[in-house]
């Protein structure tokens, strides 16, 4: 089967199809990118500082939504997948609210098979049912750099030094609800950071370290950034999310992710839902807890989507 | 005057190896930068210039001295441009010799199959029906009509002679006082009579048909707040344009048009173009969009939709604007793409791309994502180069 990821990064743009084909090799994967000849992903609808609201809507919804129906009815080049995912970071100010980000999605499908339903009547009645046996709306959670947590190999992929990986981390916290409290990490004020210290005050806005912006004990992008720190880069980091997390993505080993029940539940319920979609047996038990509100196995009142 | 469907075809002609056009309407006609978009309104200007001043007269001032023919052509094929309409086909061939046109060109016109009149290329004689005579720098079209009127020609003269293309104003020129010149009613393709044309228009509104008014509300809708009115002096023998904000009613509080905003003034030159246009004709503008807001864009493809519906004129705009592509949602078969690959050119969006495709997305932010009219790009060298 034909399997499309619609992602809103970069790293999952280059780094899920791949790893998704490990996991399983008979079915095919391909990115969706914004650009048609550029690894340009879709903007993110999650991406802010602030906590999304419902009555707020942002434009990028709209545009996934829309491309996301576009890709499945007719299809690119008439050429439909078998199955479309989306995937989107909850982010941290989201934490507390998957609910909100799932229905914010749910509100922009209503709004575009409203909009179709104006000029084309047959058209959104084929895309609502498309919509609803072919696609999915996944979150990573926070953000994609969890997955490479909750893989014991995925830091050292990512490109940590040996004397750097954190000690027992997978043992001790859920990845999908990130938190450290390495002290080093949270007092680091980017001091030894020579190379960003040289830019100008506009340029090391632009480059500005991960570490040093809000909430970094959540940010497990800032944190994997921090642990690859150097000081002659730019950005005072060797981590780049299109080489080294690409590649440590690509790598990912599902079954050591997966392996703690209570853990990577949304991951899980992905996984889930491209097995049963699929109709694919995986090779390793999938135990455990899958996220309610992503899970296709829950019985919805008006299902949009396989799983929400 | 409602008339058959036209069409503008081409061979060969600056950057299109074969155009074949029958716009109607408003059309839109997009594509990536040296696609061909302004060849087609060449190809048109060409046609109207050979039809009343000669087709070496065409060639010396759309070629500007360079060959018309495409960068690739096969040698010695020559270069084609013609209209039909109905059942009437004119077609003009200018043989390339030597890297330049042959001042002996080609010419016919038919309808049907039957040959009312026609020029060999290379020779310099010309037979009118069955009567020889010798070429001059007209042509054979406008021979046939000066010497035999035949009645069906009439369709032809009159739509070439409602061209109109206008591809670049003369912004700097018509800041400045213009010379009072009674007989202007319609823009010239620079728009440097502008202010005549619309002094004479409000001076005679019965004659002129109220076509200042249509102007000026067009304008108050465009640009809300900067325009209510538009007044004329004559100071010595030339025509100065002030123009009223809203907020301005006084002749003191009113401003010179020559320091008019360029938005203001791009605005003023588009509908003056399309309120002069006689009914039936062809309009076309390259880059409409320039200087313009998105709210000016918008309120002025209205009225112009609206004014070619009154007037069966054909509005033809290139553009790269994602706010006039949105325009035409709903209207894909009068969106025209240039896509590479084409034997034929151009071709209509929703025959470019599914219809079920194009349904989900505003066309503006499709073309954004390079989903048509993208430039091709060249293929990657090996790892071995």
């Amino acid at each position: 089967m034909r399997v499309a990821i619609l992602p809103t990064g970069r790293m999952e743009l280059l780094g899920v199809p791949p790893a998704l084909h490990a996991l399983f090799p008979t079915h095919d994967f391909h990115s969706i990118s914004k650009l048609p000849r550029d690894e340009e992903p879709f903007d993110s609808f999650t991406s802010s500082d602030k906590p999304l609201t419902l009555n707020k809507p942002n434009g990028n919804v709209d545009k996934i939504v829309e491309q996301m129906a576009a890709e499945l009815v007719p299809g690119r080049d008439g050429l439909a997948p078998d199955l479309l995912i989306v995937l989107e970071d909850l982010e941290p100010p989201n934490m507390h609210q998957p609910a909100v980000v799932v229905q914010l999605f749910r509100d922009a499908i209503a709004r575009h098979v409203e909009k179709l339903q104006q000029s084309n009547l047959r058209l959104a009645d084929r895309v609502e049912e498309a919509l609803r046996s072919k696609a999915s709306f996944h979150l990573a959670v926070p953000m994609i750099e969890a997955w490479l947590f909750a893989d014991p190999n995925g830091p050292r992929n990512a490109g940590v030094p040996a004397e750097r990986l954190p000690p027992n981390w997978e043992s001790a916290h859920d990845p999908e609800a990130f938190l450290t409290r390495d002290p080093v990490y949270l007092s680091d004020d980017c001091s030894a950071c020579t190379a960003w210290h040289t830019l100008t005050s506009r340029k090391k806005k632009d480059h500005s370290p991960g570490w040093l912006k809000q909430s970094p004990n959540v940010h497990p992008k800032a944190f994997l950034a921090w642990l690859c720190r150097n000081p002659v880069e730019k950005n005072c980091s060797r981590y780049r999310e299109t080489h080294e997390g690409a590649a440590a993505l690509q790598a990912l080993d599902f079954p050591a992710a997966l392996r703690s029940p209570d853990h990577c539940t949304y991951l899980r319920a992905l996984v889930d839902d491209l097995a049963d979609g699929l109709g694919e047996k995986l090779s390793f038990p999938l135990d455990g807890y899958v996220a309610p509100i992503t899970s296709h196995r829950e019985r919805r009142a008006s299902p949009m989507l396989r799983n929400i | 005057m409602s008339h058959a469907e036209w069409t503008l075809t081409a061979q060969d002609f600056w950057g299109l190896r074969t155009i074949k056009w029958s716009p109607s309407g408003v059309c839109l006609l997009s594509g990536p930068n040296g696609a061909g978009k302004s060849s087609i309104l060449d190809a048109l200007k060409f046609l109207q210039i050979a039809a009343i001043r000669g087709i070496s007269e065409a060639v010396r001032i759309v070629g500007g001295g360079a060959v018309l023919q495409r960068l690739g052509a096969a040698l010695n094929t020559p270069v084609r441009v013609g209209l039909s309409l109905g059942d009437l086909i004119w077609e003009i061939q200018l043989p390339v010799e030597g890297g330049s046109i042959h001042p002996n060109h080609g010419e016919v016109i038919k309808q049907g199959s039957n040959v009312l009149a026609r020029r060999a290329m290379y020779s310099t004689d010309v037979f009118l029906g069955g009567e020889q005579r010798s070429a001059d720098e007209r042509s054979i079209l406008q021979m046939l009509w000066d010497v035999q009127r035949p009645p069906e020609l009439l369709p032809m003269i009159e739509l070439t002679r409602g061209i109109r293309v206008y591809s670049s104003y003369w912004l700097n020129q018509i800041r400045d006082p213009q010379k009072s010149m009674d007989i202007d009613a319609y823009l010239h393709p620079t728009g440097k009579n502008v202010w005549n044309v619309l002094r004479n228009w409000k001076a005679a509104p019965r004659k002129f048909n109220d076509q200042f008014r249509w102007v000026l509300n067009a304008l108050q809708g465009a640009f809300p707040d900067l325009v209510l009115d538009l007044e004329f002096d004559l100071v010595g023998t030339a025509v100065v344009g002030r123009f009223y904000p809203p907020n301005a009613p006084t002749a003191e509080d009113s401003l010179p048009l020559g320091a008019a905003a360029d938005g203001l003034l791009v605005g003023i030159l588009h509908l003056t173009a399309v309120a002069g246009a006689k009914d039936g004709g062809i309009l076309a503008f390259d880059e409409m969009e320039n200087q313009l807001h998105p709210h000016a864009i918008r309120v002025i493809l209205k009225a112009m939709r609206e004014r070619a519906e009154e007037r069966d004129l054909t509005i033809l705009l290139t553009t790269h604007s994602p706010v006039v592509m949105n325009a035409f949602k709903g209207h894909e078969d009068q969106f025209y793409v240039l896509e590479t690959g084409q034997e034929v050119l151009p071709i209509p969006l929703d025959k470019a791309r599914d219809p079920d495709w194009l349904a989900h997305f505003s066309l503006g932010d499709l073309y954004d994502r390079e989903g048509f009219s993208a430039p091709k790009l060249p293929a990657l060298p090996s790892a071995a180069e």
